[in-house]
């Protein structure tokens, strides 16, 4: 026979003593796991919801970039290639470059695998007087089809080419001379059909022509000669005007790279506005489920220890009770040669069954009580099932501690029971 | 060499009004087949001499030796094994574990000291006292001689040298005392040696030696 099969036939005999017992485990750890898989529920609901408004910021993040890129896009080119030489004072004061570059310069951007920038257009400006129209000052503009990056898909054109033969003007132009679309009109001894008249702007553009390219450099003597070159640089990270800059000048050297400020500051602040709204709507649902977390974390710091220490003290009275009560049993243990360890081991071995009975009940109990308050709460929904919520290291913790927590609690009754007199109790007898 | 040997043996009882002197230089032998009845009035010393020599009280002066072992010599754990493995104790009160049936009773001192084929040996001292037929009950189901043979059957599990009786047949009738009291004298007849404490002249012609006590002394 062994020590087990004793306490086993103790605790068959009193069996209220050993209910008592397992209900004060029953409830510490119940307790405990309840309000872990509640915790743990919580920690996967947020994650779960995180993940979801994290795909739909994305989902939203990307059609509004989208969207944004097209709006902004229409704000034109926001980078102007030019030649070296080019006094960049004149420019600004004039309003366009007058130092000259060759076309072929679009065509080695092209065949370079360019990240930076896109939607190339090379154009030809110069002031001129328009002959036919009373000396009439314009700025006449040469224009062909924007280049097509090699390494790029090909995109839509930002501005519709112009044909040769054909002419475009300003609204200005349009309303002082009453030219129509559609109309024929001579400029410096060519015939051109108006194919568009350009909606009103409000700057240099209301007066001017435009042409296409082959046909302004012949008209001002200017053969494969193009002053500036438009690009609009590509929205990536770590792109700015130094990095564009950079290389445009490893490939084309004699050029000089400016940046149209206003419009790419707009176009920049209305993307990035858009992934930070996202940013901080993630952000704040991630802090407000972290204080839920907090606070129910906190409710658990003082609710589980309090509980615990409950539960041990009346693990610790009803083990003295119990050794109480079977005071003639121990000097009989000992009569027939128990040893003080032996009696000992009695009491502790049946505090660990105890502890691991009430644990095992307790877990069920504390995780039925979790889930279904997990759900009272709306913690645990979705795709979130009971399955997931069984935390293994709580389970194992769970088993193992209570044992232990219990054999500790009826540590210091066994003791009594171990050093009790056995003569004292049976001369009484 | 006697297989018990007590020489000047005294225990007090310290007390507030003064120590209450149980056993005052008492002295005694007994060899194996010696089946010793020590007789005397309630409160003469008798129990305290029984526990004293079972290794369960230790005396204030004095010399006890059993099979030629000094058991107060010896740490404590050491003299429980040695109880466990040479002494039996058979109480008045029985002294069975309510929630052990007889066989698992009778079984008990096996988990103190191992004893060789003890389930066996348990079934064969089960049988020799006439509860075969009982092994399964618990002691609640049991007469109260019944419970005294279980007891006894318990206290020789472990073939013991020295079997200490107090007041066995105290609360039993004539008929189951004469049972007990003839296995313990068989018991004595197979060498083993008994020390029976009773005040019952009926259970002391059992013995083949009766001492009186008195106030703590003995007389032969």
């Amino acid at each position: 026979m062994h020590i087990s099969r004793l306490v086993l036939q103790e605790i068959r005999y009193r069996k209220i003593d050993f209910i008592l017992g397992v209900f004060a485990v029953v409830v510490a750890s119940g307790c405990l796991v309840a309000v872990m898989t509640l915790l743990r529920g919580h920690a996967l609901r947020v994650s779960e919801l995180m993940e979801a408004q994290q795909a739909d910021t994305l989902s939203l993040m990307r059609a509004a970039e989208d969207d944004y890129r097209k709006i902004t896009k229409k704000l034109g080119y926001n980078i102007l290639i030019l030649a070296k030489e080019q006094d960049l004072n004149a420019f600004h004061t004039q309003g366009y470059a007058t130092a000259l570059m060759p076309e072929s310069y679009v065509e080695q951007l092209v065949n370079q695998k360019v990240m930076t920038i896109r939607h190339l257009l090379p154009t030809l400006h110069e002031k001129i007087t328009w002959d036919e129209q009373d000396n009439l000052p314009v700025i006449l503009v040469g224009v062909r089809g924007e280049a097509t990056l090699a390494h790029r898909p090909p995109r839509k054109s930002m501005l519709d080419p112009v044909q040769p033969g054909e002419i475009r003007i300003g609204s200005v132009l349009h309303e002082r001379l009453g030219l129509n679309k559609g109309d024929t009109v001579r400029l410096k001894g060519r015939s051109f059909t108006i194919s568009e008249v350009q909606p009103p702007r409000g700057n240099a553009d209301d007066v001017t022509v435009w042409v296409h390219l082959k046909t302004a450099q012949e008209m001002l003597k200017r053969p494969g000669k193009i002053n500036a070159i438009m690009a609009l640089s590509c929205h990536c990270q770590g792109a700015p005007i130094e990095g564009i800059r950079k290389e445009l000048l490893a490939i084309l050297p004699d050029t000089q790279a400016i940046e149209l400020v206003s419009r790419s500051v707009v176009r920049d602040e209305a993307r990035s506005r858009v992934s930070a709204l996202s940013r901080e709507t993630v952000e704040d649902q991630a802090e407000h489920h972290a204080q839920l977390r907090e606070a129910r974390e906190a409710f658990a710091a003082w609710l589980v220890p309090l509980i615990l220490v409950g539960a041990t003290v009346w693990i610790g009275l009803l083990t003295l009770g119990n050794v109480r009560e079977r005071t003639t049993e121990i000097g009989i243990w000992r009569a027939l040669g128990f040893r003080s360890t032996q009696v000992l081991r009695i009491f502790v071995t049946r505090a660990m069954i105890t502890g691991l009975a009430g644990a095992a009940l307790g877990w069920a109990g504390g995780f039925l009580v979790g889930v279904l308050w997990s759900r009272a709460e709306g913690v645990s929904a979705g795709s979130i099932g009971a399955g997931a919520l069984v935390d293994m290291p709580l389970l194992a913790a769970v088993l193992l501690l209570s044992p232990l927590l219990t054999a500790l609690a009826s540590w210091l009754p066994a003791m009594l029971a171990a050093q009790q007199d056995p003569a004292q109790v049976l001369r009484q007898e | 060499m006697a297989r018990i040997h007590v020489e000047e043996l005294s225990k007090a009882y310290p007390g507030r009004p003064g120590a209450v002197q149980a056993l005052d230089k008492v002295s005694l032998e007994a060899d194996a087949g010696d089946f010793v009845a020590v007789r005397g009035p309630s409160g003469c010393g008798k129990t305290t001499l029984l526990l004293t020599l079972g290794g369960l009280l230790q005396p204030t002066t004095g010399l006890i030796e059993l099979d030629g072992t000094q058991p107060y010599a010896l740490s404590p754990e050491a003299r429980s094994r040695f109880r466990a493995q040479h002494i039996g104790f058979v109480f008045q009160q029985f002294h069975l574990v309510p929630y052990l049936n007889v066989f698992e009773n009778v079984l008990a001192p096996s988990v103190a000291a191992p004893v060789a084929n003890a389930r066996e040996r348990a079934r064969e001292l089960i049988e020799r006292v006439g509860l075969g037929h009982r092994a399964d009950h618990h002691p609640a189901e049991l007469s109260t001689g019944e419970r005294q043979r279980t007891a006894l059957a318990r206290a020789m599990l472990n073939n013991p040298k020295v079997l200490l009786a107090d007041e066995p047949t105290g609360n039993l009738d004539e008929g189951n005392a004469e049972v007990v009291l003839g296995h313990m004298k068989a018991f004595a007849e197979d060498g083993g040696t008994v020390l029976l404490v009773t005040h019952e002249d009926h259970a002391a012609s059992f013995a083949s030696r009766t001492l009186k006590m008195r106030e703590g002394r003995l007389a032969p």
